[in-house]
């Protein structure tokens, strides 16, 4: 029974975690003006092919640079602006498929799983030594 | 292995444009985007930011009344007009560019006063049309500009040349202005053709650092 509610409590403080993850297969793109000056903290949308809800959305960094990680291939709409009318809008081709992000979700959940088997292990061994000290005591 | 792919956005960012068409016939001014492909290529706007309208009339330069509706329609008897439009102050920060003076965002990193000027020319375009940042033309033609030909502009501001300002062609930067403000140029197509330049000056007072002045000729080119 503590076991049970030892577990519940871990997977319920897992629940609230936030995790990371280093990606692979990032573009990087940087918006200037001609004059070279960046077009800094502004907004970009990042369209994925055929969609026409943004997939990404954010602000440029101090030095007019954006990146995004795209999880399929075909034509990527970034489009770029400030609220006084700057902008611009490009198209890029991502010819590759991206690996998959979700292995190392499932990997971070499979290392819990392993650690809650091993202390159930373990609880079990315990549990089996008493009860045969305790028999052969009897 | 782990790549980034860098892209380098070479295209000039183009701000919003206010230019001088024919529409059902008549002059009018619009603001927007011009050759669009991809937003609405023109933009509401209100009639108390045109804060002048210039129009030479036979040589004589009248002030027009401010409009008391937009579009503004203006009238085609001018030999060239020349309409200034207000836009304010605009602010940079880290969370973006906020149309508001400098002393009412926090963090500001760089704030300016936007005045933006559209230009018609009919006929000549040689003469200055009070003391804003405009155009002129040094060889002008009675007859239509055609495409392909060559068009010899000055940049001036209050009757003085403006040296070493970018100058675009329907956004496209193509040259920049000698010491006199010159600056030749080919016209790559027929249709209306936006010329444009900006020039900046420190703005006096603690709204903005800067005024940036954009002058925007607008030329209908022939085939």
């Amino acid at each position: 029974m503590k076991i049970v509610f030892i577990t519940l409590v871990a997977l319920m403080l897992h629940a609230h975690e936030l995790l990371h993850a280093p990606v692979e297969g990032a573009y990087a793109l940087r918006f200037f003006y001609a004059d070279n000056t960046p077009f800094a903290y502004e907004t970009v949308e990042i369209y994925a092919p055929g969609e026409s809800v943004a997939f990404q959305t954010g602000v440029t960094d101090k030095l007019g640079r954006f990146a995004f990680v795209p999880d399929r291939p075909g034509n990527w709409k970034i489009k770029a602006f400030s609220a006084n009318g700057h902008g611009a809008t490009v198209t890029i081709h991502v010819t590759e498929t991206l690996q998959s992000q979700t292995d190392d979700f499932w990997s971070h959940y499979a290392k819990i799983a392993t650690g809650l088997g091993i202390i159930g292990t373990l609880f079990g061994l315990v549990a089996l030594y008493q009860s045969r000290k305790r028999s052969f005591h009897a | 292995m782990r790549y980034l792919w860098l892209i380098i956005i070479t295209l000039s960012l183009g701000a919003h444009d206010l230019w001088i068409d024919t529409k059902d016939g008549q002059l009018t001014l619009f603001y927007g985007h011009y050759q669009s492909h991809d937003e609405e290529p023109t933009l509401p706007y209100e009639s108390s930011s045109i804060t002048t309208i210039l129009c030479d009339e036979s040589g004589i330069i009248r002030s027009l009344p401010r409009p008391l509706a937009t579009p503004l329609r203006l009238p085609k008897s001018c030999n060239a007009l020349l309409v200034v439009k207000d836009s304010g102050f605009w602010t940079k920060s880290p969370y973006g560019t906020k149309h508001l003076p400098k002393t009412e965002v926090p963090t500001p990193l760089a704030s300016w006063k936007s005045l933006e000027i559209a230009q018609w020319i009919e006929r000549g375009g040689t003469k200055a049309l009070g003391e804003f940042l405009q155009f002129l033309i040094t060889n002008p033609k009675p007859s239509p500009w055609k495409k392909g030909e060559r068009i010899r502009l000055q940049l001036i501001k209050a009757n003085r040349p403006i040296p070493n300002a970018p100058v675009a062609v329907n956004s496209r930067i193509r040259g920049v202005t000698d010491q006199e403000g010159r600056i030749n140029l080919t016209l790559p197509e027929a249709g209306l053709v936006l010329i444009s330049a900006s020039h900046t000056t420190p703005y006096q007072g603690p709204e903005a650092d800067s005024t940036i002045t954009t002058t925007t000729l607008s030329l209908k080119v022939i085939p």
